[in-house]
């Protein structure tokens, strides 16, 4: 049965994890652009400033998107005259409110102030949806014609990337009801939407992958749709082939364009805390949620929780810089067609890959996975 | 240095504002964000939106039809904000100076200071890539200084 903490600590715990949550996604946001600038030949913000510049410019520069956003916190907010005031200001602040609100409801390293709280995968989809329905809002709330492409971009791009990430998300958690009656357990139970079960399945139970008895990773399991999440992830956190909708040299700053000073400076909380949640999903939904438990070498099992953690946070982080500086911008329709083209098909093959694998393990074909 | 002052000074974002200049300013700023002298390291990127920069960099003498869209660039910045005045021909008039016998020419709105206040002058025709990042630097200490 789970097990509930008592209310101070809930309470506790509820203020504690988005800051957490804020100040690792400042460090992940940190990380992709030092990456990138890396990959693109350039230095990137200086982690260790030269002693002669120090008086000048300070010692480091890790928390750079953190000075960006008290720096914007400092400055003048101006709003339209032509504005739907209301839309304009609320705006950012759902949009940071609902992140907020789902930080509470996903595991980190197997943490979650709620307990096995029964539908937080369903009620995580919908709050990171709230996000692209609010920047859809600001910028045709802004009056401004770059505002609006950016709004008609962001539709588009948002309807393209949500079928296959929400393919891939029902496909994966599917799994869990799939193979529990392999492992012996309850027989036809449906699978469950608590992410807090889909890390518990994972960390208990295990595969034999090509010889070696590893935790049963789900990337391992369905790696159709987590190779489709990863590419709905790209378009969902505006990674370079994916950044249409605000797109710098073609429209300003898109729906952002009209937005100054506190009210910019949410939005980009917004869009940390949306990195923080995205992977971190990644990572329960695929990779075992990082959780360790057994206490190897006589140290406690959560220090092994979060540097596993914080090893797959470093390897997600390094695909999405590959892919950031490697690639131009697509054209609106061609990341459509893209869209309906790749993850589509990659998540809809997702979704029959878990019986056709069970079928295949109780016909005796051996395809390098075999349920332990 | 309080949290406020350190802000602005870890994070200038510029905006390049091109007032009819012969374009020679306009490579060197492009080359001074480039990979080679990469001004990101110190938080410098630039930005084509005036709301959401901090610094203007200001090129090339202002044309007498580029003065409306001057001041008003610079009255959509919100504050605190600085200006920074790239080359000769924004700092004085450069070739355009306006000479004693014939007056000035006739197209010449004015060095960029009779229009908008400017905070720093990087001389120069056009001047380094360096001269043009430490202007920034000079620019952004302004900017923690004020209020």
């Amino acid at each position: 049965m789970a097990v509930y903490l008592p209310i101070w600590q809930i309470i506790i715990i509820c203020f504690a994890l988005p800051a957490v949550g804020f100040f690792l996604g400042v460090l992940f946001q940190s990380l992709i652009r030092k990456l990138t600038a890396r990959f693109q030949g350039r230095r990137g913000p200086w982690y260790i400033v030269p002693k002669s510049l120090r008086p000048v410019v300070g010692s480091t520069r890790i928390l750079q998107p953190f000075w960006d956003i008290m720096k914007l916190m400092y400055k003048q907010t101006l709003i339209p005259s032509t504005a739907q005031r209301k839309i304009f200001i609320s705006a950012p602040f759902a949009a940071s409110t609902s992140l907020i609100i789902a930080i509470w409801f996903i595991p980190i390293i197997g943490i979650s102030p709620f307990g096995p709280f029964e539908f937080s995968l369903i009620i995580t989809l919908y709050l990171m949806l709230i996000v692209p329905l609010t920047i859809v809002a600001s910028g045709a709330a802004s009056s401004s014609p770059w505002g609006a492409i950016g709004s008609y971009r962001e539709v588009i791009l948002t309807l393209a990337y949500e079928i296959p990430f929400i393919l891939g998300i029902f496909s994966t958690a599917m799994l869990t009801g799939i193979l529990t009656p392999v492992y012996g357990g309850v027989p036809l139970i449906p699978g469950s939407l608590s992410l807090t079960d889909i890390v518990n399945f994972q960390a208990s139970h295990s595969i034999s992958f090509f010889g070696f008895k590893i935790p049963a990773f789900f990337i391992l399991l369905n790696p159709f749709a987590a190779a489709a999440i990863l590419m709905s992830l790209i378009g969902k956190l505006k990674i370079k082939p994916m950044d249409i909708p605000d797109a710098e040299v073609e429209v300003i700053a898109g729906a952002y364009t009209e937005y100054t000073g506190k009210l910019l400076g949410v939005y980009e909380i917004a869009k940390i805390l949306l990195l923080f949640i995205s992977l971190t999903l990644f990572i329960d939904m695929y990779l075992g949620g990082a959780l360790v438990t057994v206490n190897y070498l006589g140290v406690p099992s959560f220090i092994w929780s979060g540097i596993v953690f914080g090893v797959e946070i470093v390897i997600l982080i390094l695909i999405i810089s590959v892919v950031n500086a490697a690639n131009a911008r697509f054209r609106i329709d061609q990341a459509f067609t893209w869209y309906m083209k790749i993850p589509l098909i990659l998540s809809l093959i997702g979704l029959v890959w878990p019986y056709i694998m069970v079928s295949l393990a109780g016909a005796g074909v051996s395809i390098g996975i075999n349920i332990v | 240095m309080g949290l406020k002052q350190k802000a602005r000074l870890y994070s200038p974002w510029v905006f390049h504002a091109h007032c009819s200049g012969c374009n020679g300013c306009g490579i060197e700023i492009a080359a001074a964000l480039n990979p080679r002298y990469d001004p990101e390291r110190i938080g410098v990127t630039l930005h084509n939106n005036p709301r959401h920069a901090d610094i203007m960099l200001v090129e090339g003498i202002v044309a007498k039809q580029h003065v409306p869209f001057l001041k008003r660039t610079y009255d959509q910045m919100p504050t605190p904000k600085a200006v920074v005045a790239i080359g000769s021909c924004a700092i004085t008039g450069g070739v355009f100076k306006p000479d004693d016998d014939k007056g000035p020419s006739y197209t010449q709105g004015g060095p960029v200071d009779r229009i908008i206040p400017v905070d720093v002058y990087v001389p120069g025709c056009p001047p380094k890539p360096e001269a043009i990042i430490d202007g920034v630097i000079k620019a952004a200490i302004i900017l923690s200084k004020r209020e």
